[in-house]
């Protein structure tokens, strides 16, 4: 009966639908003022992604680093700004971040002399186990083509692992549910990883 | 690998359904997609794998962090200068930057120094100013076993130098391994450097990278420590600059660090305390206290969070050594490094004291729990009765205990205080300075704004609350409740309209302010922020119908003229108290007439600030304020006052107000408070214009205005102080339609004043400027449908409607007017104005009266 059942559709393919529904109106809606806001203001969040790229090493402030955190999420949440524009702001600092991140390896790189690909490298031991190195441009080369493939589920890369955000904040900021972004970033993560190992 | 977009969309849903089911049953189902599915089964495969590793490894869930690099090449050349040190020869070279032996050459001196250069670059005054504070503190850090720091600076090109004593020896793990050395021999040595970290931390200098190689031994034997506090100068530095190079820096250190260090970045004595402990661990036994760097294997943070570390004499190490270090060493080295910092040793001394008591078979501290233990060595020294001597000391262990801790928890808390006051500041300075800077010029970005400052506020605050009041902190809070209140209600700028908050946010900068001046009487830069919030309170209060204003004005008067008077006081100060003494004096004009006094404060001030502009260099901020009391001066002119008006001279103040406003505004056309002098300077020049029967020119500048304000308006539809800019903008050309008796343009510019009026935040409404705006406009309306109706183009149904709603403005008008005489607070209404309502109202009488007797 296996086949039969790969043969039917899904069941959860609303919940499919809804979630890039709700991925892609982050990209609708980036003529918002918002948006436009930001777009001057990428050198200050590129510094404050600094300190909290710095953050997640070992040697920097606690204090610092919940600072900032805490002024994303108090501007995202703010009275003053739409729900339809807290969307756009978390979306927009994964985006941020996601190119402050490559830009530092490529700057650390046209650096160092001679400069190859095993210089940096990114270390995203999470826990307990070897450390799994993932190189960053290699990430984001393979973004760019996760994109073509699934916009919503590259999106949903960008968010958890270039802007540090839970399953619990995306689907808080999507509207979604937990169960919904869990599964998605299961299958993002499958294809994203099949997609660097050649 | 590729994959084609037709290929996922097969393997999408298969692969939603893959990951539903237990991963057991995955192999069975695959084969039956084999066959179904012939062409997405085996990159299905290859995913369901992939996600099984992920799913172990926890790949990409955690934000990219930057892995050290190899490798390195100096950046700088013997024989090159630094500051006033000529490079000999690299001595060594390290995450943080290198170190040269260098000569000092400047001929004051002769001398060999180690120059440290660390690897980043840093440009600004600020943090110049930082590294001087931090080397005058270091330079006075003088022990025998320290090494000094000479001097430090940066060069013009922004490489940072550090000048020190230049110890020519071994470091101590190097002297150790070059021959034996008994126990106490290591001890001895490793007191010197306890001895070394003590008088640092006497004088609030925490060293903060204490490793072997920051420990050398010269050739008499004296320990000489390295580099003490210069991890803090050149983090603060790398930190200021958001420079990267210094990553590679922190693994060298990995291995001596403490896991609050590692996880948080906390840096306290303490931090020196597990350091030290891991030294002695390493000094005794040979061996490294974590597994990974025992077995040759890097070390990271995880496993440095996470080891349990081992009791050191059951490490493999000789059996006569284990038995030399189990029981005191043992303890001591063990509380050193306690993974909570408050379980640690509480000082140097107290590691030190355990040290000495151990080498004279004191009790070691470190196992006062055990009372066998305690019980054994007094046994073994007093030969009292085993009962009573266990009795007494437990007691007297456990108030000492007390004591200790809490002592201990306050030290802590000092050093980690320090550590957290300074980096939040300087976060939440940046913030409410740079930032809030940079979006003040974008469209829309006032809810922005006020977020990102209320939040920096709320921690500026909290250190303030923190015993021993800083005055350059209560300075700075001062100024960022002044920022948030100009944001909430700047009566000049961009704001959200809600002036009772912002009074009330400019209140309390004030309180603060006046704190400060307590603090340090007679401080300029006090002053200068005193005048700032006074001025905009009297502005605030003004508005808000708060009769305090006049005495905030004064306030702001005598501030003003304190700045004016100190040593060095600039032109642009000393526009100050001029401009300040003409706002009162047009504030009260235009609240209850102008007299003689009022028009002398003013044609006084604009005389001298004439002469100011004339001096060099010119100051922008002396033309603004020139061209904003030229307005006002013609105000007084044209207005009501002890002495009929004098239009021509009113008229040549208007036309210089505006030529004035337009040569600012061109030097800077995007800037909003330009802008707005510009629009005011127009309207009023356009409405007297209107007045005096020049319509067509008055048409043309209120065309014109009008035409700017709509634009702002549309750029950030949030802030107020446009919305009622735009508000008299419309009235005026509102007046000027009526005079050129276009009504049908009358009665729809003056619609859109009530129909925007009723738009703006409930704040608002009551501001002085609104209402009295929405009354003009009623007036005005009320005229038009009057006169409309009288034209009789309508037939008589619609006349009466346009009648009975001129009846219903009227009405409301009428009820502005008794207000304005039932408050108190509101009879700083201006006269004419009132005048000007009574006027409208009787001639709106007549007409009606008239109309419906038709």
């Amino acid at each position: 009966m296996p086949a039969d059942r790969a043969g039917t559709p899904p069941s959860h393919d609303e919940n499919r639908s809804e979630f890039a529904d709700a991925v892609l109106a982050v990209d609708r809606r980036r003529t918002s003022e918002l948006d436009r806001a930001f777009a001057a203001y990428y050198p200050e969040l590129k510094k404050i992604a600094h300190a909290r790229l710095r953050g997640s090493g070992l040697d920097r402030f606690m204090q610092t680093t919940a600072l900032v955190h805490d002024s994303y999420l108090r501007l995202a949440s703010g009275p003053g700004i739409a729900i339809g524009d807290r969307l756009q702001f978390f979306a927009y600092s994964s985006r941020v971040l996601r190119s402050i991140v490559v830009d530092l390896v490529r700057e650390e790189r046209a650096l160092r002399r001679g400069g190859g690909a095993d210089i940096v490298t990114l270390d995203t031991a999470a826990g307990e186990g070897l450390p799994a190195l993932v190189d960053v441009e290699t990430v984001n080369d393979a973004l760019e083509d996760l994109a073509k493939l699934d916009p919503a589920l590259a999106r949903l890369v960008e968010m958890r692992f270039f802007g540090g955000m839970t399953e619990d904040e995306i689907a808080g900021a999507l509207g979604v549910s937990v169960r919904t972004v869990s599964r998605e970033w299961k299958k993002a993560r499958a294809l994203l990883l099949t997609l660097v190992g050649d | 690998m590729k994959l084609s977009r037709e290929l996922w969309l097969q393997i999408e849903p298969l692969l939603g359904v893959a990951l539903d089911m237990e991963a057991g049953a995955r192999a069975a189902w695959l084969a039956g997609v084999e066959a179904s599915h012939p062409d997405a089964a085996p990159v299905l495969r290859r995913m369901l794998e992939t996600h099984q590793r992920a799913e172990q490894s926890r790949e990409l869930e955690t934000v990219p962090r930057l892995a050290p690099f190899p490798g390195w090449s100096s950046a700088h050349a013997a024989g090159a200068m630094i500051g006033p040190f000529e490079l000999v020869r690299p001595l060594g070279h390290g995450g943080m930057g290198e170190v040269w032996l260098a000569r000092q050459a400047d001929g004051r001196v002769a001398r060999d120094v180690a120059l440290k250069l660390p690897a980043i670059h840093q440009h600004g005054e600020v943090w110049r100013e930082r590294f001087r504070r931090e080397r005058d503190i270091l330079a006075k850090l003088e022990h025998p076993h320290i090494a000094r720091l000479y001097d430090a600076g940066v060069t013009g090109a922004g490489q940072p130098w550090l000048a020190m004593e230049f110890v020519e020896g071994l470091s101590l793990s190097a002297q150790v391994a070059s021959r034996p050395h008994s126990i106490a021999e290591r001890l001895a040595l490793f007191r010197q450097v306890l001895a070394a970290v003590a008088h640092a931390h006497r004088h609030l200098v925490v060293h903060r990278d204490l490793k072997p190689a920051n420990i050398l031994l010269d050739a008499s034997g004296q320990v000489k420590l390295l580099d003490f506090g210069i991890a803090r100068m050149v983090d603060e530095g790398a930190d200021a600059s958001g420079d990267l190079t210094r990553l590679g820096g922190r693994v060298m250190t990995l291995r001596y660090a403490a896991p609050e260090q590692v996880a948080a970045g906390t840096i306290t004595t303490a931090t020196d305390v597990y350091a030290l402990g891991v030294i002695l661990h390493e000094l005794l036994t040979g061996l490294a206290p974590y597994r990974a760097v025992r077995e040759g294997k890097p070390l990271t943070d995880v496993m440095l969070l996470q080891e349990e570390i081992a009791v050191p004499s059951t490490l493999a190490i000789p059996k006569p050594l284990a038995r030399r270090i189990s029981g005191d060493l043992d303890a001591i080295l063990l509380k050193a490094m306690r993974r909570d910092p408050a379980a640690r040793y509480a000082s140097i001394e107290q590691l030190d004291d355990d040290i000495l008591a151990h080498v004279q078979r004191r009790p070691v501290k470190a196992r006062a729990g055990t009372w066998r233990y305690l019980a054994g060595r007094f046994a073994v020294r007093h030969k009292l009765p085993l009962a009573t001597a266990v009795a007494v000391v437990v007691t007297l262990l456990a108030g000492l205990v007390m004591v200790e801790r809490e002592r201990r928890v306050a030290v802590a808390e000092k050093a980690r205080a320090e550590r957290h006051f300074a980096s939040v500041r300087k976060l939440a300075n940046t913030f409410i300075l740079e930032v809030n800077a940079k979006i003040e010029k974008l469209p829309a970005s006032l809810a922005a704004r006020e977020m990102l400052i209320s939040t920096s506020l709320e921690y500026l605050d909290a250190l303030a609350r923190e015993p021993g009041r800083d005055p350059a902190l209560l300075l700075e809070i001062a100024s960022a409740y002044r920022s948030i209140g100009n944001i909430q209600g700047d009566p000049r700028g961009a704001n959200r309209g809600n002036l009772p908050a912002a009074a009330a946010n400019f209140e309390k900068s004030a309180n603060l302010l006046v704190e400060l001046e307590r603090l340090k009487p007679g401080d300029i830069a006090t002053a200068r922020e005193h005048w700032r919030t006074s001025y905009a309170l009297a502005g605030a209060y003004y508005q808000v119908l708060d009769a305090r204003w006049r005495a905030e004005f004064r306030r702001a008067i005598v501030l003003a003229e304190r700045i004016a008077a100190a040593p060095g006081a600039s032109v642009d100060d000393q526009s100050l108290a001029l401009f300040t003494r003409g706002r009162e004096a047009h504030t009260i004009a235009i609240s209850t007439g102008r007299t003689a006094a009022t028009q002398a404060v003013l044609a006084g001030a604009i005389e001298l600030l004439e002469r100011l502009r004339l001096q060099a260099p010119p100051e922008a901020a002396v033309h603004v304020r020139l061209a904003s009391l030229y307005g006002n001066a013609g105000v007084g002119l044209a207005g009501p006052g002890d002495s009929p008006p004098r239009m021509p001279e009113a008229m040549a103040m208007f036309e210089k107000s505006v030529a004035l406003a337009r040569e600012v505004l061109a030097e800077a056309p995007g800037d909003a408070q330009r802008q707005g002098l510009m629009r005011l300077n127009v309207l009023v020049l356009a409405r007297n214009l209107a007045a005096r029967g020049d319509l067509e020119r008055a048409n043309g500048l209120m065309g014109e205005s009008l035409a700017l304000v709509e634009k702002s308006v549309a750029r950030d539809p949030d802030d107020v102080t446009m919305a009622v800019h735009r508000l008299e903008i419309l009235v005026g050309a509102a007046d000027v339609a009526n005079r050129l008796r276009d009504r049908a343009r009358a009665m729809r510019l003056s619609r859109e004043v009530l129909a925007s009026a009723e738009k703006l935040p409930k704040e608002t409404a009551p501001l002085r400027d609104v209402r009295i705006q929405v009354t003009e406009a009623k007036v005005i309306l009320g005229y038009a449908l009057v006169a409309t109706a009288e034209a009789g183009a309508n037939d008589r149904e619609r006349r009466l409607a346009m009648l009975v709603e001129a009846r219903s403005l009227f009405a409301d008008v009428s009820r502005f007017l008794e207000d304005v005489r039932a408050e108190p607070s509101l009879g700083a209404v201006p006269e004419y104005k009132l005048r000007e309502f009574a006027q409208a109202r009787e001639r709106l009488d007549k007409a009606f009266v008239r109309l419906a007797a038709r």
